[in-house]
């Protein structure tokens, strides 16, 4: 470790111990690069710990999947593929449009950043609409989980709600849908605070192609959410 | 540290920055070519599911998933140019996830394979539900977990039969 220090001391001509940097870079940090490299580390462990979270659920979804596969394919259909669908092109663009933001932050380009960024929330917001349609629906037919499924003291049922001739086990495919997308809409909303922030920030000019720190470690986040979506996408919609 | 002194050096010499802090930048096709692979992949996997592959459709969704997962960690996420450390720890959290789908598998199809109260191996002769990994057996069993089962009713195991009558 020394030997890089003096290193990058040697290189950017510093004599003293990392109090002349530039002034995002934090006492306790040698190097700007340190700094970068240490918080992507630190990210990334965060990420896989949130994998692991995420992993408890699949490891659910396995486990009553192979007791029940009929009742899956079954209870899917109550899904909409086109929804379903758009939400992914919606997702997987939004990691574009923050990859994107990355790379104007890199080349110091803060105004294609401040476009991207908000092309994000755009994406995002719409994610978060069709979702809203999607769970209306499902509460609608009594699609819900666990003692709620098709449960009139829970939800008003209409007569012809979809509910009254499925399996009465189907809650068990719908608590798993309504956990993973629930857990994973949360870190949708997570995600939209954060880019809001960086945006903030982004505009008030705290970033430049030397730092930009916030932008990567979010565009990281965000792209993780995309991550999770792509699995859940197939083994909830697409079951056959 | 010699790994990622290797790199630091390697960095500078290869794209030609000056100094630290100055960082690989892909050119914008390459974004937009992953995007454009996610895109298409996107469509294959919604295609897949209207054709009869049988037991292979979720093993074909699974693999066209990490397909695209990997394109997404790979080059969006910057594992591209970044320290193999950070793609260490993910593989690594990978495995550990890995772990926990193997175990729950191998409870899964081994589950009722033995009397669990006189550890003796279940008698082949007991019939098995082809559909179901879970299967029922003759010999009595005990109540054990029944406040368990009440809960996982789906599940056709004998301590849960009051819930399937």
């Amino acid at each position: 470790m020394s030997s890089t220090t003096a290193e990058g001391h040697e290189q950017e001509g510093h004599g003293g111990h990392g109090h002349h940097g530039p002034s995002f870079l934090a006492h306790h940090f040698d190097t700007p690069e340190q700094q970068f490299e240490s918080a992507k580390l630190g990210m990334w462990v965060f990420l896989v710990t949130e994998i692991l979270m995420f992993g408890g659920l699949f490891a659910a979804y396995i486990f009553f999947q192979g007791v029940k596969p009929e009742l899956f394919i079954e209870a899917h259909h109550h899904l909409n593929k086109i929804q379903g669908g758009t939400n992914t092109i919606f997702l997987l663009t939004s990691s574009l449009t923050i990859a994107l933001a990355v790379r104007s932050s890199q080349l110091g380009k803060r105004s294609h950043a401040t476009a991207h960024l908000v092309a994000t929330l755009l994406f995002a917001c719409g994610f978060l609409v069709i979702k809203y349609f999607e769970y209306s629906h499902k509460i609608h037919d009594g699609l819900l989980p666990g003692p709620a499924f098709c449960n009139p003291q829970a939800v008003e049922l209409a007569a012809d709600a979809a509910c009254k001739t499925m399996s009465k086990d189907s809650h068990v495919f719908f608590s798993l849908y309504f956990m993973m997308t629930g857990l994973h809409g949360i870190h949708v909303v997570i995600g939209m605070g954060l880019i809001t922030w960086v945006l903030l920030r982004n505009l008030k000019g705290e970033f430049s192609s030397e730092f930009y720190t916030p932008i990567e470690i979010v565009g990281l986040y965000w792209h993780l959410v995309d991550l999770i979506w792509i699995y859940l996408f197939p083994l909830l919609y697409l079951i056959t | 540290m010699a790994t990622s002194e290797t790199h630091d050096t390697n960095h500078d010499h290869d794209h030609g920055h000056g100094g630290h802090g100055a960082h690989h930048v892909d050119p914008l096709w390459l974004y937009l070519g992953v995007f454009g692979g996610l895109l298409v992949m996107t469509v294959v996997t919604v295609g897949a599911s209207y054709l009869d592959f049988g037991a292979a459709n979720t093993a074909i969704a699974v693999l066209i998933a990490s397909v695209k997962a990997f394109l997404v960690a790979f080059f969006f996420m910057h594992l591209r140019h970044d320290k193999p450390f950070h793609s260490l720890v993910l593989v690594s959290g990978l495995l550990f996830l890995s772990f926990l789908f193997l175990f729950t598998l191998s409870d899964n199809g081994t589950r009722n394979d033995v009397d669990d109260m006189h550890g003796k191996p279940v008698p082949k002769a007991a019939p098995k539900l082809a559909s179901s990994p879970l299967r029922e057996t003759n010999a009595p069993r005990p109540s054990r977990g029944v406040a368990f089962c009440r809960g996982l009713s789906i599940l056709p195991l004998p301590c849960c039969k009051e819930n399937h009558g």
